[in-house]
């Protein structure tokens, strides 16, 4: 799965370079064309209501500091494009954003219309820390109207961050380029993502950037990139972008000598393990010995000592919304005390109590769904924000997080469930995969029918994974007396009454509702009844609507729906039609969908499942689950016909 | 989206007589996430300028879902500061866990999404403790120069929660009069007078929580509230006098008086814009349109609390502005061509509670424009690039708006938008195969507020975005879509015409011998709301909508009738509801007519509600049996 996932993401690494010779596609900053003035649409995507005519960036190591300059010309087209007229950028230093410069220019009747930007209407809004935002709108932006834009800004060398550029944006881009010019005693690795193809990309020797050093400029260009689209069932957009992003490798002063930034594995697990705000919390003794001592005398097995513990740390801390995987806290008593802290906090003291009970327990990096991909392809740890715990007990591995009230020993929350996650232990780290649990729904039907066509009988729901999670976390939320309101009601011609909660505080156990239900008489015929055999309870709508798809699909777990309905018929009538049984598979066993009728005397048993067997389809799959779903729907709409015995 | 004055206190109007919140006895902690165990405001009128308010809050956070309780949000902006903002916790047994230290307070910006600049900005107190239960107490200080608000006391602000004591005070110096508003309160004011000071205060007791309900009225119409407005206040040397709408009109003109001058070439290029249109609708429509094509709403909230308008010609020069800067500019625009227009204060959003008519307070977000017309009013939303001139809607129909006429202020009516303007009107047509797919050919009209949402797509979404939108929204088990088309008809009642060509997947299903046809084909409810076993509060449609489906089947040849489902009708005092089928020969013709009025009902009804839906999702599931013909 892993070769796969980065092959479909063409995340490429850069160590050639094709020749370049300079286009023409950038004008100079107020010079703008008669086509650029008179274009009515843009023909690569003629609904676009902006477009970036050019995006240019330039970025150079100067003595205070990064600076880049920045040359953006928008093309409105529409009204919906008017937004683009805002601008938000952050910078840090107050007031050390550099000449900026904004001309909206309109053709009106045959002449150019400068508005010039008046640098006292943008406003300087604090952001956070020593961050600010930089706002300002163009005037006079009209349908047809030409934004040049032009700025210089300021970036912290302490830490030689390079920005990301994006190349795509949620308009199309007809050019973008960007410049770097790098100091040869900095090296970083150029890490390309999305799926629009380079341009053109070059390497150009400069001239001496500082007494001591030189440098290279660097260029990358694209052309024609399409507006970046929304889709459901994705992790985050931004994964989906063409961009590049720069990852420091290595500084080496002339004459000093070479300072690794970035490591390998092994590097970075010794480093994180010598790090005494994070291997330091979870080696050696760990303090937490009257806590563990007591769980560890009352239970029977390893894996209950385990899960006691687990619990233990679940139900005494709260998460407190922060991300990270390096504590907050400055040491794990001072968080067990408070008994709340981030997520790093949480799960390392999961970890340092489980290592005091002899547990082989062990950090897990991981990147949250929202905050992108894994850095498969280089040992990068500022890409994680998050932490979980891994344990092996009698052969077994389990993976844990401690930081959802309501998760149960063994699942992961979905946040968490990203591709891979990167184990840290001495001698033996590697990434491994954040197998997800299922989400899991069973109903159960016993109902019996009067020859007046009504049907009185009972229903059961158990919720298992993350379906289990989803209906807890609302029973806690509104309290069961609310929850248990939102369950009673009347759908159609079913009522749903009387329904009771089980196995609530059980989180490893599904999660058990029972009903009452039943149905009014049709206003039919009595010598016909027909009945749908899933009453309300089948699919009716396709997920997936689209004929086109431009993403995966991620589902982020597998999916099991299962109905076992069993129907007394009253006596005198005979079942007159049934739905044919039927068995429809996904390819490469990616999902099942099993439907069945079986009559034995006067029980009349239905069974369907449906499981979807794996989290991620790759576009090519896409009809296949689409149409997967449509056979489902068509079978769940199909109907019994009961009949008097007598009637013909 | 596009409206938004200053922050203002949420206001509201009508009282119930209601006495049965308190319960002396009540378990306190029953359905509560958090109860305030006791809570004090002190709101101090210093001078008609400025005021000081002072609030001590002790409350027991009983779980997680009370924890938000535990952080304070103190906001503040230019014309605002906090003295001081503290705070303590206590563990379940009255041990201190914390004192706030001023580290622990955070200062955010509290801009809006929407927002280019305002000035608001908040400071955040955080004792976020997770042992339950624990106790945190707060206290803090503002002074206060933007006098157009006095405090809205409501100590029930939240569902699950309950309160043991509140105390809302009033200190006004002697001679300057304080106005108030009293609802659902368990004893009135008491006033007394102390050292040249009238001292007004309320207090309630052992109130139990508040349980909300499906189609109930708004929240703040069901509780205990005391609303407080000044009588003569001033805001950045702006002095004016809240007792009547009128003399809050007066005061809204002192801030815009002057702010109407345009540049000769503009007033040039109006005049010759509006030279040869013929009537007066004409050239109001003119310049609406030339406002909709040169400006764009931007908002920037600053300016006596956000009040004042910008000068026309800033407008004019810059091409934005936010919803007084636009409609003062077309107030302006107006004017060279010799109309008569009023800016107009409004209550904005779909939601949005009635205006207290009977308390002239600030109540309002937004500023729209009213034109006199010879018959009636035209009202222009002038942050809007796309509405329709005369269109008010969802967004500020239906409601009464603050007029600011050279006299002063005055309350008029909105346009109003009934069951007969809010409707669709659809007629289908379906050929099905023997296996049951089929084509579809739809066709919709849709007025009123049924038509903005369509009007918003065909405005501001791409034609690959319609679509996307459509699959999503047509109510459709399995389907593709193959062609469609939508048109806006922009008028004073706009209209969308909507055509769908649709390929069906087993829109009839087969099973052996028999075909089975849900005559519903794409406007089909299937849930109604839960079931209240005593329901407390009222019962409030707040929109009123007429559907009428046609949808005509061509069936395969060679099935007979098997069964067909009865007519339906139903009238209530909520609406009415009708379906008929008529099978002749191959064409099955399903005609449904849903009509849903606004009102209010006693909590009863809400049962008689319940059933009236369920008989529309009952019927919307019938089907038609037909059965193969033996050869």
């Amino acid at each position: 799965m892993r070769s796969n996932f980065t092959q479909q993401f063409t995340l490429l690494l850069f160590s050639f370079f094709v020749s370049f010779q300079g286009l023409a596609q950038v004008s100079k900053f107020g010079v703008v064309t008669n086509d650029e003035l008179t274009m009515k649409q843009y023909p690569l995507d003629t609904a676009a209501g902006a477009v970036i005519l050019f995006d240019k960036g330039y970025t150079k190591f100067g003595a205070r500091g990064i600076v880049m300059e920045r040359h953006v010309r928008i093309k409105v087209l529409k009204k919906t494009g008017y937004e683009w007229a805002n601008f938000e950028v952050p910078y840090i230093m107050k007031g050390k954003m550099l000449e900026l410069k904004g001309i909206t220019y309109n053709l009106e009747n045959g002449v150019v219309q400068q508005s010039k930007l008046d640098p006292e209407s943008a406003f300087d809004e604090k952001y956070y820390e020593d961050w600010y935002l930089k706002k300002f709108t163009l005037p006079n932006v009209k349908e047809g109207s030409v934004m040049d834009v032009t700025y210089t800004i300021q970036l912290v060398t302490a830490f030689y961050n390079l920005p990301a550029w994006e190349f795509q944006r949620t308009i199309p881009t007809a050019w973008s380029e960007y410049h770097a010019e790098i100091p040869n005693h900095i090296t970083y690795k150029f890490l390309m993502q999305g799926y629009h193809p380079l341009h053109s990309s070059d390497k150009q020797s400069k001239a001496a950037y500082s007494a001591t050093g030189t440098s290279h400029q660097y260029t990358w260009i694209m052309k024609d990139v399409p507006a970046l689209r929304e889709e459901n069932f994705i992790t985050t957009l931004k994964d989906y972008q063409t961009r590049i992003e720069f990852e420091l490798q290595q500084i080496h002063f002339p004459g000093k000598p070479v300072q690794q930034v970035i490591g390998n594995w092994e590097e970075i697990t010794k480093e994180l393990m010598k790090n005494s705000l994070f291997g330091g919390q979870i080696n050696g003794k760990t303090g937490f010995k009257n806590v563990v001592a007591p769980i560890l005398a009352e239970s029977k097995t390893r894996e209950e000592a385990a899960e006691k513990i687990y619990d233990h740390v679940r139900t005494r801390m709260t998460w407190n919304k922060v991300y990270g995987f390096g504590p907050a806290s400055l040491t794990l008593r001072k968080a067990y005390d408070d008994a709340k802290g981030n997520i790093g906090d949480i799960n390392l003291l999961l970890i340092a109590m489980l290592r005091e009970a002899s547990f082989d327990a062990n950090p897990v990096l991981v990147s949250t769904r929202n905050n992108g991909r894994p850095p498969l392809s280089s040992p990068l740890v500022t890409k994680f924000n998050y932490l979980v715990a891994q344990v092996e007990i009698n052969g077994k591995e389990y993976l844990l997080d401690a930081t959802e009230p309501l998760l149960p020993f063994g699942l992961l929350p979905e946040r968490a469930l990203n591709a891979e996650g990167h184990l840290i232990k001495t001698n033996a780290s590697r990434w491994i995969a954040l197998t997800p649990g299922t989400h899991s729904k069973f109903l159960t039907i016993e109902a019996a029918f009067t020859p007046q066509g009504e049907l009185n009988g009972k229903m059961s729901e158990s919720a298992g994974g993350y379906y289990a999670l989803e209906l807890r976390k609302a029973l806690s939320e509104q309290g069961e007396e609310k929850f248990s309101e939102s369950l009673a009601r009347e759908a159609g011609n079913y009522k749903l009454a009387k329904p009771t909660i089980q196995a609530k505080d059980e989180l490893r156990k599904p999660l058990q509702i029972n009903y009452e239900v039943s149905s009014g008489g049709m206003g039919q015929l009595t010598d016909i009844i027909y009945l749908n055999p899933l009453l309300s309870f089948g699919k009716t709508e396709n997920p997936l609507k689209l004929d086109e798809r431009l993403y995966p699909v991620d589902f982020v777990h597998p999916i099991d729906e299962t109905i076992i309905a069993n129907y007394t018929i009253p006596d005198g009538y005979v079942v007159d039609e049934a739905p044919k049984g039927a068995v429809v598979s996904l390819p490469e066993d990616g999902g099942r969908f099993t439907f069945m009728v079986q009559q034995n005397g006067n029980q009349l048993q239905v069974m369907s499942r449906m499981s979807i067997s794996k989290p991620l389809f790759y576009v090519p799959e896409y009809p296949y689950l689409k149409e997967f779903y449509n056979q489902i729907i068509a079978k769940h709409a199909e109907q019994i016909v009961l009949k008097k015995a007598s009637a013909n | 989206m596009r409206y938004k004055l200053a922050v203002l206190p949420l206001l509201l109007w009508l009282a119930l007589p209601f006495a049965t919140i308190a319960a002396r006895t009540a378990d306190l902690t029953k359905g509560a996430n958090v109860v305030v165990n006791s809570e004090e405001t002190v709101f101090t009128v210093l001078s008609p300028a400025s005021a000081t308010t002072t609030y001590k809050v002790n409350l027991t956070i009983l779980n997680e879902n009370g924890l938000h309780r535990a952080k304070m949000y103190v906001p503040y902006d230019k014309l605002s500061k906090v003295n001081y903002l503290k705070g303590v916790s206590f563990d379940r047994n009255g041990k201190k866990i914390k004192s706030l230290k001023s580290s622990d307070v955070a200062d955010v910006s509290a801009v809006s999404g929407v927002s280019l600049f305002e000035d608001n900005r908040m400071k955040i107190a955080d004792l976020t403790h997770t042992m339950y239960p624990f106790v945190v107490e707060f206290e803090y200080q503002t002074t206060s120069s933007n006098m157009m608000f006095y405090p809205r006391w409501v100590p029930l602000d939240e569902e699950n929660l309950s309160v043991a004591k509140s105390v809302f005070t009033v200190v006004m110096p002697a001679g300057m009069k304080m106005r108030y508003r009293e609802q659902n309160l368990q004893s009135p004011v008491t006033i007394k007078k102390e050292g040249g000071y009238d001292i007004y205060i309320w207090q309630v007791n052992d109130l139990t929580s508040f349980k909300a309900e499906p189609y109930m009225p708004d929240f703040t119409e069901l509780v205990p509230l005391v609303h407080t407005a000044p009588t003569t206040f001033e805001v950045q040397g702006y002095a004016g006098d809240m007792s009547t709408w009128q003399s809050f009109g007066q005061w809204m003109n002192k801030l815009n008086a002057g702010r109407d001058e345009l540049p000769e070439a503009t007033k040039a290029k109006i005049k010759a814009l509006v030279a040869d249109a013929k009537t007066k609708e004409e050239k109001v429509k003119r310049i609406y349109e030339y406002l909709q094509s040169n400006t764009r709403y931007v908002s920037i909230q600053l300016g006596i609390g956000g009040w004042q308008p910008f000068e026309a010609s800033f407008v004019d020069s810059k091409g934005y502005g936010d919803c007084k800067a636009l409609t003062n500019y077309t107030l302006s625009m107006l004017k060279v061509a010799g109309i008569d227009s009023y800016y107009a204060l409004i209550r904005a959003g779909e939601d949005a509670p009635d205006l207290r008519d009977d308390f002239p307070s600030s109540q309002f977000n937004h500023v729209v424009l009213s034109v006199p017309m010879e018959q009636d009013t035209l009202w222009l939303e002038c942050t809007s690039q796309t509405e329709a001139a005369g269109y008010s809607g969802s967004f500020t129909g239906n409601r009464k708006a603050l007029l600011i006429t050279p006299e002063g202020g005055k309350l008029v009516k909105t346009p109003v938008y009934t069951a007969a303007e809010n409707t669709h009107h659809r007629t289908v047509k379906v050929k099905l195969d023997d296996k049951g797919n089929g084509t579809a050919s739809a066709h919709t009209r849709y007025t009123g507020q049924d038509h903005e949402v369509y009007a918003r797509l065909i405005n501001s979404a791409s034609p690959e975005d319609q679509r996307k939108w459509l699959y999503r929204n047509i109510g459709i088990p399995a389907f593709e879509l193959n062609k469609f088309s939508l048109n806006l008809k922009k008028d004073r009642l706009p209209e969308v015409d909507e055509t769908l060509e649709l390929t069906l997947r087993q829109c009839a299903t087969i099973s052996g011998k028999r075909m089975f046809l849900t005559p519903n084909l794409m406007n089909k409810w299937n849930s109604t709301p839960n079931i209240i076993e005593k329901r407390q509060w009222d019962v409030e449609r707040k929109m009123a909508y007429t559907e009428v489906d046609t949808i005509v089947y061509e069936v395969p040849s060679g099935y007979a009738l098997e069964h067909k489902p009865s007519d339906t009708e139903h009238k209530t005092e909520f609406g009415s509801f009708k379906t008929t089928v008529k099978v002749d020969g191959q064409q099955v013709t399903y005609i449904r007519t849903l009509q849903l009025n606004k009102g209010r009902h006693k909590p009863e009804a809400y049962t008689k509600l319940l059933d009236f839906m369920n008989s529309i999702v009952k019927s919307d599931s019938q089907q038609l049996v037909f059965v193969k013909n033996v050869q």
